[in-house]
């Protein structure tokens, strides 16, 4: 590679007159807009299909009063769901019955009851009571995002906890890998990773459908974190989801795979959705949520040609750089 | 009271010194003016909100370049923007020459774009550049030569 040509050519990428004025002028807006609201607003042109999900904004004074000394302070929030009183004195789980999937899966045609599929009992994450709510509205998934992916694994998530760090807030998780489908960092089965969103984000939070469990199983395209210089132990890898604002396809006891794909516009697991995939009817579980749009739009598949299905869409956008 | 007078003069004469080379490193992520403006405004804040110690100009640039990287990951991780990011029609300008390899280097897939430029632009070692990048040297070695295999496959050898 010729460099100079190469700087020449990158040198005609030219700010437009008046950048440096632009931006000393933003930076004080910002700065004093900052102090007085932390909403905001993403909007997109082209998601007129009404894909809202709701953004819960952490109150800063809730933040103040747990945490005076602006420390970086690690919280554990047992969520009293559903989860025995053992399970919260962490006891491991019961081991369940594996069943094949395809004989698990119901005989009679039509949609798949969600309350029928086997989801291993867990914790999510506690919604702290001060939290604000707003919209956010996004692009839909599509299958094309996974090239951003650095590895896309099979996790249990075996603990979640909230992390607090000055004025942020971000829901961790600690995943076991169990299977791996692309892995450009070099991690290893059976390892452990450390998964990372900021609390706005849909699968941050708890008592949702898409909520994260502890002792449950997910298909996850990861990537590796951009955290700010100093945001976070340097050490430690911390990943994010590729796509945190919808759910992830989850895996249940059974081995059946649960995901969505939308219609009209399309998005979500397209390819994935074809003639053995079933309707997943998520009886009221989203009709009271803003996520309702999502109620037609959940698939299950208990064949085994899913996770070979799933692998060839993961070699077609993933790359490996090693 | 507001912190931005105390530091003004500091953050004015990082403006004035690194806002256009940092611009152009988003731009080359990002491949959108207003959008790289809007990144780098953010490091700028980020600069002020942690106000971090360097011990040279080397370093101090080293930790903008890195958060501005940081900040344009994140920036193409909001899925929104996925749809919007564009190639630029054309640059008026610019020798159809340049343009050619401008072009090719922007219309590569962003993990190759900001190594080569942090390595050929900004003169930064693979070493360097992995830090910057928070990847391992191979990684980054690995992804130059990718880069420069599809440059050339684009614009020809002399790439």
């Amino acid at each position: 590679m010729n460099r100079l040509w190469f700087k020449r050519s990158m040198g005609c990428i030219r700010p437009q007159p008046g950048m440096e004025a632009r931006i000393f002028a933003g930076i004080r807006s910002k700065q004093q807009g900052r102090r007085r609201a932390v909403l905001r607003w993403i909007a997109a042109g082209t998601c007129a299909a009404g894909t809202v999900a709701a953004l819960w904004i952490w109150g800063g004074s809730f933040r103040r009063a747990q945490h005076p000394d602006d420390s970086e302070v690690l919280a554990v929030h047992p969520y009293a769901t559903s989860e025995t009183p053992e399970q919260r004195a962490g006891a491991a789980p019961k081991p369940t019955e594996t069943v094949a999937a395809a004989d698990a899966a119901p005989s009679e045609p039509g949609p798949v009851d969600y309350g029928s599929l086997s989801l291993a009992q867990g914790e999510t994450l506690e919604i702290p009571p001060n939290m604000g709510k707003a919209s956010l509205c996004v692009a839909l998934f599509e299958e094309s995002m996974l090239s951003g992916a650095d590895v896309v694994v099979k996790a249990t998530v075996k603990d979640c906890r909230i992390r607090y760090a000055g004025q942020e807030a971000y829901a961790q998780y600690t995943l076991r890998v169990d299977a791996l489908y692309f892995d450009d960092v070099g991690i290893g089965l059976d390892s452990e990773l450390t998964l990372e969103e900021p609390l706005q984000t849909t699968t941050s939070l708890a008592d949702l459908v898409m909520g994260l469990r502890t002792n449950r199983q997910y298909l996850l395209p990861l990537c590796l974190p951009a955290e700010e210089e100093g945001a976070q132990d340097e050490t430690e890898e911390v990943y994010r989801l590729l796509y945190p604002y919808a759910p992830q396809i989850e895996v249940s006891q059974e081995g059946a795979y649960i995901f969505y794909r939308l219609q009209d516009p399309d998005g979500g697991w397209t390819s994935l959705d074809n003639s053995l995939a079933r309707r997943l009817d998520m009886g009221d579980r989203l009709e009271q949520s803003e996520y309702g749009w999502l109620a037609e739009s959940m698939r299950v598949r208990f064949d085994e040609g899913f996770e070979e299905d799933f692998q060839r869409l993961v070699d077609q956008y993933c790359v490996k750089d090693e | 009271m507001d912190e931005l007078p105390a530091f003004e003069e500091k953050i004015r004469r990082l403006v004035n010194q690194y806002a256009e080379g940092l611009v152009r490193l988003a731009y080359v992520s990002v491949r959108n003016f207003s959008d790289a403006e809007d990144i780098v405004q953010e490091v700028f804040l980020t600069y002020l909100r942690k106000r971090p110690h360097h011990d040279s100009p080397e370093h101090e640039r080293a930790w903008l370049i890195r958060v501005t990287v940081n900040k344009c990951r994140d920036h193409l991780r909001s899925a929104w923007i996925r749809r919007r990011a564009e190639m630029p029609k054309e640059l008026p300008g610019i020798p159809p020459r340049d343009y050619e390899l401008l072009w090719a280097v922007l219309a590569l897939p962003e993990r190759y774009r900001i190594p080569l430029y942090l390595y050929y632009y900004e003169d930064y070692s693979i070493g360097e550049t992995a830090a910057l990048m928070r990847l391992k040297p191979s990684t980054v070695g690995t992804r130059l030569e990718r880069g420069r295999k599809l440059l050339r496959q684009r614009i020809g050898d002399e790439a």
